[in-house]
């Protein structure tokens, strides 16, 4: 059978089609050494990822993004192999192999999944705005507050100026795009 | 000055990075609806783990402010007319002197 003809048979979700995704694609993968261990401690099995992989490739129509770069069993397995490394609850984040290279078959191919920790990155990007806006204190104070206020407490113009004992609106909106243009150059120049 | 009737307004100020996170504070400074110049505004200061400190010297905006059972006062009078400034710090006896800023919160 062609890579063609499987495919077919695949995207049509025939039997015959899903049965030589076991057979080739997610039965060697769950029983190579290097899934056997993650699989066990994660407590993923085979049918797990059989369901998963049919769940994305008919459920969410990704077996229309196979483009004929490589084997239809080697870009199946990318994904086998991803379902595995996610399925660790450390790791947070999606994994899209939409854009991958044409496969090198063997156990000893170097694939490297984009993920990233959501988790981590919002933590990060947390502090390092807690960063930035002492920085635009120690340039100018009145910014803090007018920023807190405008942000926090959505007061308007009229408001801040009432409170903080500004001239005049337009000078609480300058303030304002002050500070903003300040945290933002701020976070251009070192990130 | 005057402050929004319907809402009430804090700033809060957390002190700058230390060595020892023991000499970490917060003071939160809160405005009651409809403030004006002669309002009694009060400052609650609190330590690295949010327990009141019991005993400070707040310096906040050139005044030096007694805290006692974690609480400080002041006039809004008085905050604005130091708005501009920069220097705050919390004194503790037997500790390091730690210098603040406004944050979010």
């Amino acid at each position: 059978m062609t890579d063609e003809e499987w495919l077919k048979l695949v995207r049509e979700g025939e039997d015959a089609g899903w049965k030589l995704v076991w057979e080739r694609v997610v039965e060697p993968e769950a029983g190579s050494s290097r899934s056997v261990g993650l699989m066990r401690r994660y407590s993923i099995t085979a049918g797990d990822l059989m369901g998963m992989l049919y769940e994305d490739m008919i459920g969410r129509g990704k077996i229309n993004l196979f483009r004929g770069e490589g084997s239809l069993e080697g870009w199946l397995r990318r994904y086998v192999r991803g379902y595995i490394l996610n399925a660790n609850p450390n790791q947070h984040g999606e994994i899209s192999i939409e854009g991958a290279h044409p496969d090198n078959e063997g156990e000893q191919e170097a694939l490297v999944l984009p993920t990233e920790d959501k988790e981590i990155l919002r933590g990060e990007t947390w502090r390092f705005t807690h960063w930035i806006f002492r920085k635009l204190w120690n340039t100018d104070p009145v910014r803090c507050y007018v920023h807190v206020l405008k942000t926090r407490y959505f007061l308007s113009s009229e408001e801040i100026r009432d409170f903080l004992e500004i001239s005049s609106t337009s000078n609480v909106d300058q303030i304002y795009s002050r500070s903003i243009k300040f945290m933002r150059e701020t976070w251009v120049k070192h990130v | 000055m005057k402050t929004p009737k319907d809402k009430k307004i804090s700033f809060l100020f957390v002190s700058l990075p230390v060595k020892d996170l023991s000499n970490r504070w917060t003071a939160r400074v809160t405005f009651p609806p409809a403030s004006t110049d002669s309002t009694v505004i009060q400052v609650e200061v609190l330590d690295g783990e949010e327990k009141i400190i019991d005993k400070a010297l707040l310096e906040l905006f050139g005044l030096k402010l007694k805290v006692q059972n974690g609480l400080a006062s002041l006039t809004c009078a008085q905050f604005i007319e130091g708005l501009r400034a920069e220097r705050i710090w919390l004194h503790r006896e037997g500790r390091e002197s730690v210098p603040g800023g406004l944050t979010f919160g």
